[in-house]
């Protein structure tokens, strides 16, 4: 072999590898951002985007989630109608939704017949530039731009290489969830469960409500109100260590702010008996993770006991209410 | 522009180089090394033009002053050295304004409890290596070592893209003849092999292995309030490596560039992590910075003519220097000082006859460069200080909860079980394998200069750089620059 060789077929192999790796990708297409078929299952949440799930508004009447990992397992309220998780996608920064909303056309928005929002840690943290999780990501409409597809499709990374492997035979890679069509992220096993961690130092997500988070939170709910939507709002539920840990005083401050700014109530279910304390054989039987997710059974069965059918137990509609739900907390887990 | 990215990769590189050799083959050289010089400060300014008349006065008050120096002509000795002076003034003005105003003024500040206020001035790209590079060239030309009339190779010389930003610091001696060679003007395959070759080691030291360690280091350095024992220790050591891989990525890629050209620059990184002494330590690190610290700081003081003291005295002074060029901060300053001690007490030791065992030597030789770069590294004092309480164990010592069984008479000593390694947040065993797999390679294997000295073509060779290419390329999209950029 002569040096000329040897640079040909180290052209060949680095030129020829990448184009081959573009043409399967797009062939099997793991983000569905080509849609050349009608899939119903994909291997990360990226793969099932705010856009498409826009889209079906065009066509159909469904209710609307919004929140954050912690809400990406439900997958419906009940009723029949059909629902959308915009959990992974969108996110749940009030910032993003409301921006969301506002970009829907008359359509889209006659076809919403409810909200439920799940108002986490992350949600509230308006422009904040430290949370990773509070970029804004207003809606992207260019993203269906040929160009861009084409700009996502070569320049490959580890990890759209790995989906595409998925996609080609994801039980190779034994995948631990699928995203369903709806944006729902469905766990092969719904009844994970947590050991009890032997000591629980600090919490997963900080508790960083911002001013513009929360005034973005209450535009949303005026963009309700005036569009005749209804919506709910929740508080993740968190196991005991979690709640050991969590700031209930920081909570009541900017509750109040949001209930004086408008918010007819929300469902506190930070602590939910039989749920957060539910420990068997040194097991949190509701809790998937340390980061304090519940498992996909529970993160259903919370959502409807409490919110879709939720009687007034859990729901706080006053600055009082609030006051006595804290000072009760306090003295639980402080 | 960054060398790990897609768009020097796929199409500045590419078309420089065909369009380069295009024009040559037409002999059109002026107009190519015209391109080259052109196509360079493109090159520099991809990221923001605002610093480009900056480098196009600092090469032209260079040329004047340089050909000025180079004409026998109407110059005296004395009004030589003036010019020179003039020249060196100028440069270190330049660089001085830009990259230690504030640092002066904030001193002052302190020191007077005045306000004067900061100018938070923008250091321009490659500052300190352009400057340094045309000293060095001032220099020469006063001593009569460079002659150049043409300012267009003056321009190649000093703008040559792969050799621009963060060096090698080239001489202009070593440079001009290659560019001037009539065989240098066609492309040379062996040439282009060998540095496709170096260049994709290059690329895959920096966007794979010195990225990884970037990630535990800034999360121990930057985001950290306390370091525990084994934390600490993964912190200065990640950065250890990915200072070492990142730089000598970088240097690959331009050695690797260059070459493409039929330029070789000389070698810049020969095993630093390998040296049994400081001494050795320092013709193995950036050695084209420690070349130009000793030729024209350490032999100007007087080097070790003047007795022991001054050779001492010298040697502090050029290190200091050189811990201040690395950047405006007393931290660095204070790095280049406990260089300067250790070569201080390193030629005391020689003196005296005494040699190390060269395996305590190399220990205790990488221990001190380890620890060095955590004042290098650190922002603030404070960082550092928190660094090094933690690698002495001053703020606890937790080992794997795992442990706890077997070791749990360590409790009584004060040593906790749990999460070791949690601020920062990798996988123990990713964290502590490539720590000890890259400790090895460093340690004990060829570097990629060994490696291009002896390269042959082959399959093998061919289709393990295309492989590291294509996993290099994997991690594009995650662009990061090198860490030499800012100093």
């Amino acid at each position: 072999m002569n040096s000329k060789e040897w640079v040909n077929l180290f052209l060949y192999l680095v030129f020829g590898v990448w184009i081959a790796a573009i043409v399967i990708f797009i062939g099997c297409d793991p983000y569905n951002i080509w849609r050349m078929s009608a899939k119903n299952k994909y291997f990360s949440e990226k793969e099932i985007n705010t856009l498409i799930l826009a889209e079906k508004l065009n066509h159909k009447e469904f209710s609307l989630l919004f929140g954050t990992s912690r809400s990406n397992q439900i997958f419906g309220d009940g009723s029949n109608i059909d629902f959308l998780n915009f959990s992974s996608s969108l996110y749940g920064n009030a910032v993003n939704v409301s921006a969301f909303l506002k970009q829907l056309n008359a359509v889209q928005l006659k076809n919403v017949i409810s909200i439920y929002y799940l108002v986490d840690d992350h949600t509230l943290n308006g422009y904040d530039k430290e949370d990773s999780f509070s970029k804004v990501q207003q809606l992207n409409y260019d993203s269906n731009l040929f160009i861009e597809k084409l700009k996502f499709s070569v320049f490959l990374n580890y990890e759209k290489i790995l989906k595409t492997l998925v996609s080609i035979k994801y039980d190779y890679l034994s995948a631990s969830y699928v995203v369903n069509n709806n944006g729902v992220i469905v766990r092969l096993n719904k009844n994970e469960t947590l050991d009890v961690p032997d000591e629980y130092l600090s919490m997963s997500t900080r508790q960083y409500f911002t001013n513009d988070g929360i005034a973005a939170l209450l535009d949303v709910d005026k963009f309700c109100k005036k569009n005749k939507v209804p919506i709910k709002y929740f508080t993740p539920t968190h196991f005991t260590q979690y709640l050991r840990l969590f700031d209930f005083d920081y909570m009541q401050n900017k509750w109040a702010l949001l209930l004086e700014g408008g918010l007819s109530g929300f469902y506190a279910l930070w602590n939910i008996e039989n749920i957060s304390n539910y420990v068997e054989g040194n097991k949190y039987i509701a809790f998937k993770d340390k980061f304090s997710h519940l498992n996909g059974y529970c993160a259903n069965k919370v959502f409807i006991e409490n919110v879709v059918n939720g009687d007034n137990k859990y729901f706080i509609n006053s600055k009082e209410k609030l006051g006595d739900y804290v000072l009760f907390s306090n003295r639980l887990f402080k | 522009m960054l060398f790990n990215s897609y768009e020097f990769i796929f199409l500045y590189l590419p078309f420089t180089y065909l369009i380069y050799f295009f024009l040559n083959k037409q002999r059109l050289t002026e107009a190519s090394k015209g391109f080259l010089a052109v196509s360079s400060l493109f090159f520099y300014s991809w990221w923001s033009p605002i610093y480009l008349p900056l480098i196009l006065v600092s090469m032209v008050f260079n040329y004047v002053i340089g050909t000025s120096l180079t004409r026998d002509k109407g110059h005296s000795r004395v009004s030589k050295i003036h010019l020179l002076t003039i020249g060196i003034i100028g440069n270190v003005g330049l660089l001085g304004y830009f990259k230690y105003s504030d640092f002066f003024v904030s001193n002052i500040n302190i020191v007077l409890g005045v306000e004067i206020p900061l100018m938070y001035l923008t250091l321009p790209l490659a500052i300190s290596f352009f400057t340094f590079q045309q000293i060095a060239y001032l220099v020469d030309s006063y001593g009569g070592g460079v002659k150049e009339y043409d300012f267009l190779n003056y321009a190649v010389f000093v703008t040559f893209f792969p050799q621009l930003i963060a060096g090698p610091i080239v001489h202009h001696k070593e440079m001009m003849p290659q560019f001037a060679n009539v065989r240098n003007k066609v492309i040379n395959y062996k040439n282009v092999s060998k540095g496709l070759f170096v260049f994709s080691i290059g690329l895959f030291k920096k966007v794979v292995i010195a990225d990884t360690f970037s990630v535990w280091a800034v999360n121990g350095f930057d985001e950290a309030k306390i370091l525990t024992f084994f934390e600490a220790w993964v912190t200065s050591l990640s950065y250890t490596f990915q200072l070492y891989f990142d730089f000598s990525g970088y240097s690959d890629m331009a050695i690797g560039a260059a070459l493409l050209f039929n330029i070789k620059l000389p070698i810049n990184f020969n095993s630093p992590y390998k040296a049994t002494n400081i001494q050795d330590f320092w013709r193995r690190w950036h050695v084209t910075l420690s070349r130009f610290l000793k030729d024209y700081v350490y032999i100007s003081l007087g080097g070790n003519r003047l007795g022991d003291f001054r050779t001492y005295n010298n040697l502090m002074i050029t290190f200091v220097i050189g811990g201040l060029w690395h950047g405006a901060g007393w931290t660095f300053i204070f790095w280049g000082f406990l260089h300067g001690l250790a070569l201080v007490l390193h030629r005391v030791w020689s003196q005296f006859g005494l040699r190390l065992n060269s395996v305590i030597g190399w220990v205790v030789t990488f221990n001190f460069v380890n620890i060095a770069w955590v004042f290098f590294r650190a922002n603030e004092w404070e960082d550092a200080i928190r660094v090094l309480k933690g690698m002495i164990g001053l703020s606890g010592v937790v080992l794997p909860g795992r442990l706890s069984g077997k070791f749990s008479f360590l409790s009584s000593y004060g040593v906790e079980f749990g999460q070791w390694l949690r601020s920062i947040e990798g996988s123990a065993i990713k964290v502590t394998s490539l720590l000890v797999i890259f400790l090895i390679v460093v340690v004990f294997f060829k570097n990629s200069m060994e490696h291009m000295k002896s390269f042959k073509v082959g399959y093998r060779t061919s289709i393990a750089s295309a492989l590291l290419i294509l996993l290099s390329m994997l991690s594009l999209n995650k662009v990061s620059e090198f860490l030499y950029f800012n100093f």
